[in-house]
């Protein structure tokens, strides 16, 4: 029988690490990898948001 | 807006042009000129209280004529732009260009249109003349000894001429296109197109006549240097990184209460009357009641709910990742941008609730013979199984019966 402690050590504290560590830091795809860059040099995006072409939109009659 | 605001993001609002009028025939009736241009007013002052930093001038915006135009100009709070048209004598209405602030960014804007047909300024600008947009943007830009930022190019142009911009002005980092039905390409543009980096320029062009809008992150980190898309695995460490997306503005999104109430003011007369300063702010409404309320007298129906699909909307964002985008949420919660607005605080209203299918009716737990729920319109399933958004076939006969709860016992 695996001895208490070693069973702490080897499973159960990996598992808690594993489940505790920030999302932001995973790096199983290739966005969140990302998300590690741009947050360890602390940027913020420039925020750009842009409507083209809506002929001053009209409400349907009725 | 709010929901970006909430998070604290103050954005940079920009349209490409054409958003003024509907130029669909010669409009000679005068009743309905007058509305039109009761109407211009009322989204001229709808843009100035968005914050909107600068539009482009499109054709459809010169249909009470470029006089006219001109005009209402003065009420317009931020520049309306176009490098490429000037008078009789030789002056120029609009600006070429403007060198705005933003989130802690110096911002070149350019802007110019395509040179319209000769029957088209006969008509409706008769003492204009148009040069090449591409020559005049380059013009702009070419000119500007201010130091800045980012250089984004609003253009009203060919696709053509887009393509020529990217490739040969290395100072834009940005471009919104219009959607230029006359020449290479229809207003609905694929989805492959809509938001891209071309030749290292971010190139957005969200289709739909308004009914989407294109959200571009930007993570600039090396002034004139290429943009790289933030899921190209090739982009070399420092470089700039745009993260791009096309929000829907489908009618699954609530309306804003205080800007509703000014639309639904200006219906009722159809006379633009300035509503002055009001409060914008967010502020949930309080005609919602939430599936918990219905629980209380409908148990049956409730217990039936729970084990629908609806009742497991907001589980699925959550098992994808995607709890926080406001472009999903409002199919997957109850009353978005109404009964809440910070995607991270959905509280009570996740999931598709009970009124998210039927509607409002408020004063139906206190009196509910005298205010009872009308039928089901099936019209509302529509708004968010929108098979052009979900690229999932859809039949309301096939799903009704999945989710239609079981009749209610009469007394």
């Amino acid at each position: 029988m695996m001895p208490k402690l070693s069973f702490l050590f080897m499973i159960v504290l990996p598992l808690w690490w594993l489940q505790a560590m920030p999302v932001e830091t995973r790096t199983d795809d290739p966005a969140s990898s990302r998300v590690v860059e741009a947050d360890a040099t602390e940027e913020k995006p420039f925020v750009l948001l842009a409507t083209v072409h809506n002929y001053g939109y009209v409400e349907p009659c009725g | 807006m709010n929901s970006l605001k909430s998070e604290g993001i103050q954005p940079f609002i920009v349209d490409g042009g054409d958003w003024l009028f509907h130029l669909n025939k010669l409009h000679s009736n005068p009743l309905v000129k007058k509305q039109m241009d009761e109407k211009a007013q009322l989204l001229i002052d709808a843009y100035n209280r968005f914050g909107t930093a600068a539009a482009c001038l499109g054709e459809h915006d010169m249909a009470l004529g470029l006089d006219r135009l001109i005009e209402l100009n003065e009420k317009m709070k931020f520049p309306l732009l176009c490098a490429n048209l000037s008078r009789e004598d030789g002056t120029k209405p609009f600006s070429g260009s403007t060198l705005l602030e933003s989130q802690g960014r110096k911002v070149l804007m350019v802007g110019a249109i395509q040179i319209p047909n000769d029957r088209f300024i006969g008509k409706y600008c008769p003492k204009a003349s148009f040069t090449d947009p591409v020559e005049a943007i380059k013009s702009e830009i070419a000119r500007q000894t201010e130091k800045y930022d980012l250089c984004i190019v609003l253009g009203h142009i060919d696709r053509t001429d887009v393509d020529r911009l990217a490739a040969e002005v290395p100072e834009i980092d940005v471009i919104v296109e219009p959607n230029s039905i006359s020449r290479t390409e229809t207003t609905w543009v694929n989805d492959d197109i809509k938001a891209t980096v071309n030749e290292g320029c971010v190139m957005l062009k969200p289709s739909g006549q308004g009914s989407e809008m294109a959200r571009a992150d930007l993570w600039l980190r090396a002034d004139r240097q290429p943009w790289f898309d933030i899921w190209n695995e090739e982009a070399p460490p420092g470089s700039n990184i745009a993260d791009l997306s096309i929000a829907a503005l489908a009618p699954h999104i609530g309306r804003h209460p205080g800007m509703e109430k000014i639309v639904q003011d200006f219906v009722r007369s159809t006379r633009f009357k300035d509503p002055g300063d009001i409060d914008l702010s967010f502020k949930p409404v309080t005609n919602f009641l939430g599936a918990t309320t219905c629980s209380g007298c409908h148990p049956q129906q409730a217990d039936f709910w729970k084990n629908t699909g609806h009742a497991d909307a907001y589980q699925t964002l959550v098992d994808t990742g995607d709890q926080f985008r406001y472009d999903c949420m409002p199919c997957h919660v109850t009353g978005y941008g109404e009964t809440f607005v910070d995607a991270h605080e959905p509280g009570r209203w996740k999931d598709v609730q009970c009124e998210s299918c039927h509607g409002n009716n408020p004063r139906h737990p206190i009196q509910p013979k005298a205010f009872p729920w009308p039928k089901l319109d099936v019209n509302n399933c529509w708004a968010c199984h929108n098979p052009n958004e979900t690229r999932v076939a859809f039949d309301p006969a096939e799903a009704l019966p999945k989710v239609s709860c079981p009749p209610m016992k009469r007394n």
